[in-house]
Parts: structure tokens; C-alpha cells; sequence
């Protein structure tokens, strides 16, 4: 686990490093004049500003770093992206019932403990609730399932 | 009066079915949301806003609004009997609200805060509907300097005014504007920032970032968190009842805690975190016996309540007679109006006049609904406490994918917000604040536009800004504002150096 005070190093760094991508992008555009902006005049501002901020927000890492935060919850993380993504691929070309399984059993994998029973339950009443609000309730352009 | 009139009318409509029904809907929504610790009133509206896209524009607005206010009457629900706030907002609610709690008086304090809430609400209400249109027509001598000064003013006062350090807020609001400015250029027409990405042609969608932001990171967050051992307690009607002395202890708190949490409220940037702090801090300095505070004081808890309820309120006035949100939720607010195609603004009094009075009406409909919902029902908001969280955050998860989903009919949008859900959560390990960054996002693109303008305008001219009044006034009171804020610790650790290194006499 790094350290907080190379964390908060590290966000200034981030910091810096959008501030530079923007200076670079909004360079890349016409500037035109204060009179008359061009379209890169703006971004190039706001970069300028958060370059100027990474200073101070580098030199109060120290100060900055006198809380911990907890360790990162990384099972969770890859059991959400994971259902989240299989949502995305699903819900296109297989419909909302398989999509919301596929979230529902990926995404609990991700909490503390998997209870078979209450997943399924909670993926088949959800599958429901979907399909009566959003699509015969709302309307919605969403297909309950395609096979 | 004819504003009297205006109003009554404008409850007459509130109470159509429709309305009513949407009313209805969005309190118990928001209590709903209130209640539970962690999904906040942004994820909330963020979530209902797809929904609202097949709605009227006033009725998406009256649930919307009432999902709003409703989370400010539950977040102190969980404040007082889990030391959790359910909101942001509850936060201070937690420090006298749960010693009461463990004194037995979980429910007077549950009594109290709901009603100094609708004393809250409505000393704003009333606040709103005098002054408003006042407003409107100061604001229609605003220029586009003036707008830019009020923006910017709000985007100073959101993050300064922000609990944590003020370079962090700043850092984020100039994000969120960058962020914001992702797609076409109107001036030009050309595109920027997209990096090559065909899907960011049309921008960044803002349910995407907020639902990233403030709901997947707080699904990261509290999935496998462990809220070890505790049990709800039984609250019964019975035992809600205050004494005549702490009916009477209550009184003037919540007054005072109405007040300023409509004249901070109104302003552009200042939230209902800052004003619930602010009358919290007020009370303990007036108190006659200050160490009370912290032991289950129930100024403490009365005078925040009220000013949160009226500060949640009073963010309607810039949102609509200005068309500068107060907040990062009246953003996304002021985002669904636009959808729907309604700018607010000076003119939104005078050529929406029903949807403006419907909408403050329905206010009163909601408030009262929710005096209701929370008095007698309040053993059900007590057991929604304990779902647990293996079946709460898929479900959550459910409906942040099929809203993001069904906004743009976009796959992309959901990656989006996969991508915004880690930027949140790291975010928030090193205490970034997201709500700047979601505010700045709204405004970005209306301050470049009026920045741009008022330098045509003013043929390139910058001083244009402080030359003329109003402008030059509400910047020179950011700036100043400003400088306190960044330089104040430091010119206090400078001076208490001095002190020390003197030798007394």
C-alpha cells in the first residue's frame, strides 16, 4: 500500500498531468484573441490554472497526509467492472433479463459472502421490476430478451 | 396580495392527480434515499432523471424536486440512531442526535428534526416566493458579465466553502469545467478534447458522471464495508412526543437555523453541508451552557435541521431566476430542465408562470406529505435500516446501468460511468471533493460562453469585469472571500509563530 503522503504526491501529480494535457490540447486549437476567443483559448486557461495548483497542492502533501484511507477494495472493484461490462456487452444484442442476471450475480460476487439463493431471487425480481417499470411502464427502447 | 394568490393557486395545481401522484412519489423516494446511509440525494435524482425524460416538464420537476427536499428530512433519520449521516447534510445531526439516541430520546430528536425540518422549509418558501421575482427583474438588467460574475462566485464559494481544503475544491471545479467543455465547441464548431473518440463527439453525458461518480465509487466503497453489531431500536409513537420544554428549548434554534439557512442557501456555491455547520456553530457560541453541545444538546440538532430543509429550498432561488444552480444537485436539476427544453432565468417566472407557481406549490404539498410520512410512519423508515447491503448495492448497481443505459440508448456511457466510478473513488481516498467538480461541469460551458461574450462586448477589455457594478462588486466579495479562505490558515500560523517566539513580559 503507498504511503498517504506519495498518494497525495501522486494527486497533485494527476493534477498537473490533466492540467498539462489540456495546455496541450487547447494549444493545439486556434486561440484567437482576448477579443474574440478561439476554441482552444479556454481549455488552455483551465490548464494553466490546474499546473499552477498542482504547486501547492504538492507542497501540502505532507500536511495533507494525516489520513489513512482504507486498503482498496479490489475484489469488489473487479466483480463490479466485471458485472457492469457484461451488462454493457448483454444488454444490446441479448436484452435487459439477461443483462441485469449477468450484473446482479457478477456484481454480488463482489460484496462480503454469496448467499445462491438470494442472488438469484434478487436477480429474477429485479428482471421483473426492469421490465414492468422501464419497459412497459416508461417505454423505454429496451428488449426484455432476444435469443 | 397577489402573490398570495398566485400561490394558492399554484397548490391548487400541485394537488391535480398527476402532480400529486409525482408529489408523492418523489418524497417517498427521497426519504427512501435519506434513510440510507451512503446513496445520496445527487445519485438519487441522477438515478430518476432518465425516468423523468418521459414525464412533463413540470411534473419531471415537481418529483425531482420533491426527491430532493426528501432527503433532507431522512438523513437525520440514520444520523440519530446509527451515528451515520443518511446525507452529507445529517452530518452535524449525528453529534447531538445520537447521544440523545443513547439516552433514550431517539424519538423525541426524531420528532424534533422533522419538524424544525418544515420549519426550514418553510420560512424559505416564503423567503422564495417574496423575493424572487424581485430578483428577476434586478436580473434582467444582468449582462453577461454579471452571469459570468455570479458563476464564478458560486463555482469560488462551492469549493472553498467545502469541508476539506480549498485548493482541492478549486483543483476540481477547473476538472469539472474541462470535463464539461468535451465535445463541440458552439462558438466554432469545432470539437475538443474528445482524443480521437467518436463517442465523445457528443460530449460527456452528465448522468453518466454523476452516477460514476457519487454512486458506483460509493458502491466500491461500501459493498464489503462491516457495520459490526448494531441493532435499529423500536421507536414508538408514544415516545415521540417532547416535553413542553424541549418543544420550547427547540423553537428559537429553528428559527434561527431558517434564516440563515435561506440567506446562505441563496446564494450560488453554499450548500446545506456549509449552513448546517454554520448553525450548529452559531448555537454552541449563543448557548448559555456550551458543554451541553456534543452530550445531546437539542439545539444541536434543531438549528441544523432547519437550516439544511431551508437551504434545499432557498437553492431554488439562483437555480431559477438566474439559471445558476445553487448546488451540485440543482446542476443536474438545472440540466433536466434544459432537456426538457425550459431555460430558467429571469424570464422563467414571466413565460412559465404556471409551471414556476405549480412547482412552488408542489413544495408545500411535499412538505406537508412528508410531516406525514415521518411522524406516524416513522418506525418503517427505522426498519428500512436494516436491508442489507448484499441485496441493496446490486440493486443499485441495476439501476445505475439501465438509467445510464436508457439515457443515450449508448453502451459507452456505461463504461463511462465504470470509469468515473474509480475516478470517484480515488478521489475520494485522498479527499477530492466530487460535488465541485459535478457543479463546475454544468457551468463550464456557460461561463466560457459568457466569458467570451463579455469580451466581445467589451472589445477584449478585461477590466469590463470590475468596471461595471454589479459585476465588479460580486467579484471583488469572491475574491476577497477567496483570499481568506487560501491565506487565512497561514497568515493564523504565521502570527501564532510570532507569538510564540516573543518572550512574554
Amino acid at each position: 500500500m503507498i504511503s498517504p503522503l506519495w498518494q497525495e504526491r501522486i494527486g497533485a501529480g494527476a493534477v498537473l498531468g490533466i492540467g498539462l494535457v489540456l495546455v496541450r490540447e487547447g494549444y493545439s486549437m486556434p486561440l484567437g484573441r482576448l477579443a474574440s476567443f478561439g476554441p482552444g483559448l479556454f481549455p488552455l486557461m483551465l490548464g494553466g490554472l490546474l499546473v499552477v495548483f498542482s504547486v501547492p497542492l504538492y507542497l501540502a502533501a505532507g500536511a495533507h497526509s494525516a489520513t489513512q484511507s482504507p486498503p482498496l477494495p479490489l475484489r469488489t472493484m473487479f466483480f463490479v467492472s466485471l458485472g457492469m461490462l457484461a451488462f454493457a456487452t448483454l444488454i444490446r444484442s441479448y436484452g435487459l433479463v439477461p443483462a441485469t442476471v449477468a450484473l446482479v450475480v457478477l456484481g454480488s460476487m463482489g460484496g462480503a459472502g454469496f448467499r445462491p439463493l438470494s442472488v438469484i431471487l434478487l436477480a429474477a425480481g429485479l428482471s421483473l421490476a426492469g421490465v414492468a417499470i422501464f419497459i412497459w411502464g416508461l417505454g423505454l427502447a429496451l428488449v426484455p430478451w432476444r435469443f | 396580495m397577489d402573490t398570495l394568490g398566485l400561490m394558492l393557486g399554484g397548490v391548487q395545481n400541485a394537488l391535480a392527480p398527476e402532480f400529486f401522484l409525482l408529489c408523492l412519489v418523489g418524497v417517498v423516494v427521497g426519504m427512501l434515499v435519506g434513510v440510507l446511509p451512503g446513496i445520496g440525494a445527487i445519485a438519487a435524482i441522477s438515478l430518476a432523471l432518465p425516468i423523468t425524460f418521459h414525464l412533463d416538464p413540470t411534473g419531471a420537476l415537481v418529483m425531482l424536486a420533491g426527491i430532493f427536499y426528501g432527503t433532507q428530512y431522512g438523513g437525520s433519520t440514520a444520523s440519530i440512531l446509527l451515528n451515520l449521516p443518511g446525507t452529507a447534510t445529517a452530518a452535524v445531526t449525528c453529534l447531538d442526535g445520537y447521544p440523545m439516541a443513547r439516552k433514550g430520546k431517539a424519538g423525541v430528536a426524531l420528532f424534533i428534526t422533522t419538524i424544525t425540518s418544515f420549519i426550514g422549509a418553510t420560512v424559505a418558501i416564503l423567503v422564495m416566493v417574496a423575493f424572487m421575482p424581485v430578483l428577476a427583474r434586478v436580473a434582467l438588467n444582468f449582462g453577461a458579465a454579471e452571469y459570468f460574475a455570479v458563476m464564478f462566485m458560486g463555482l469560488i464559494a462551492a469549493s472553498a466553502l467545502t469541508v476539506g481544503s480549498p485548493i482541492k475544491g478549486l483543483a476540481m471545479v477547473v476538472v469539472g469545467i474541462a470535463l464539461g467543455l468535451v465535445g463541440v465547441d458552439i462558438n466554432s464548431g469545432q470539437f475538443r478534447l474528445i482524443f480521437g473518440s467518436y463517442n465523445l463527439m457528443d460530449g460527456i453525458s452528465l448522468v453518466a458522471l454523476a452516477m460514476g461518480l457519487f454512486g458506483v465509487s460509493e458502491v466500491f466503497a461500501s459493498m464489503t464495508r462491516n457495520l459490526d453489531g448494531y441493532t435499529t431500536p423500536k421507536v414508538r409513537l408514544r415516545d415521540l412526543i417532547p416535553s413542553r420544554d424541549e418543544f420550547r428549548a427547540s423553537l428559537m434554534p429553528a428559527i434561527r437555523g431558517a434564516i440563515s439557512g435561506t440567506l446562505l442557501g441563496a446564494l450560488p456555491g453554499v450548500g446545506a453541508s456549509v449552513t448546517s455547520f454554520f448553525a450548529y456553530a452559531v448555537e454552541q457560541k449563543i448557548a448559555r451552557d456550551p458543554s451541553r453541545f456534543g452530550q445531546g444538546a437539542i439545539e444541536g440538532i434543531a438549528a441544523p435541521e432547519a437550516a439544511n430543509n431551508a437551504t434545499t429550498q432557498a437553492s431554488f432561488i439562483p437555480t431559477l431566476s438566474l439559471g445558476i444552480p445553487g448546488d451540485a444537485v440543482m446542476a443536474i436539476m438545472l440540466g433536466a430542465m434544459m432537456i426538457h427544453g425550459i431555460t430558467p432565468g429571469p424570464r422563467f417566472i414571466t413565460d412559465h408562470d404556471v409551471m414556476f407557481w405549480t412547482l412552488v406549490g408542489s413544495f408545500w404539498v411535499g412538505n406537508f406529505l412528508l410531516l406525514i410520512l415521518n411522524i406516524p410512519l416513522v418506525g418503517i423508515w427505522v426498519r428500512i435500516l436494516s436491508v442489507p447491503r448484499h441485496i441493496l448495492y446490486p440493486a443499485v448497481l441495476f439501476f445505475v446501468c439501465v438509467g445510464v443505459y436508457s439515457t443515450r440508448n449508448n453502451v459507452f456511457d456505461i463504461y463511462l460511468t465504470l470509469f468515473f466510478g474509480f475516478v470517484g473513488y480515488l478521489m475520494a481516498m485522498r479527499k477530492y471533493p466530487p460535488a465541485p467538480l459535478l457543479l463546475g461541469f454544468v457551468l463550464g460551458p456557460m461561463m466560457e460562453e459568457n466569458l467570451t461574450r463579455a469580451l466581445v462586448l467589451s472589445r477584449g477589455d478585461p477590466t469590463v469585469f470590475f468596471t461595471r457594478p454589479i459585476s465588479g462588486t460580486i467579484l471583488s466579495i469572491t475574491l476577497v472571500v477567496l483570499a481568506i479562505t487560501l491565506f487565512g490558515p497561514l497568515w493564523r500560523k504565521h502570527k501564532a509563530r510570532r507569538a510564540g517566539s516573543t518572550p512574554g513580559p
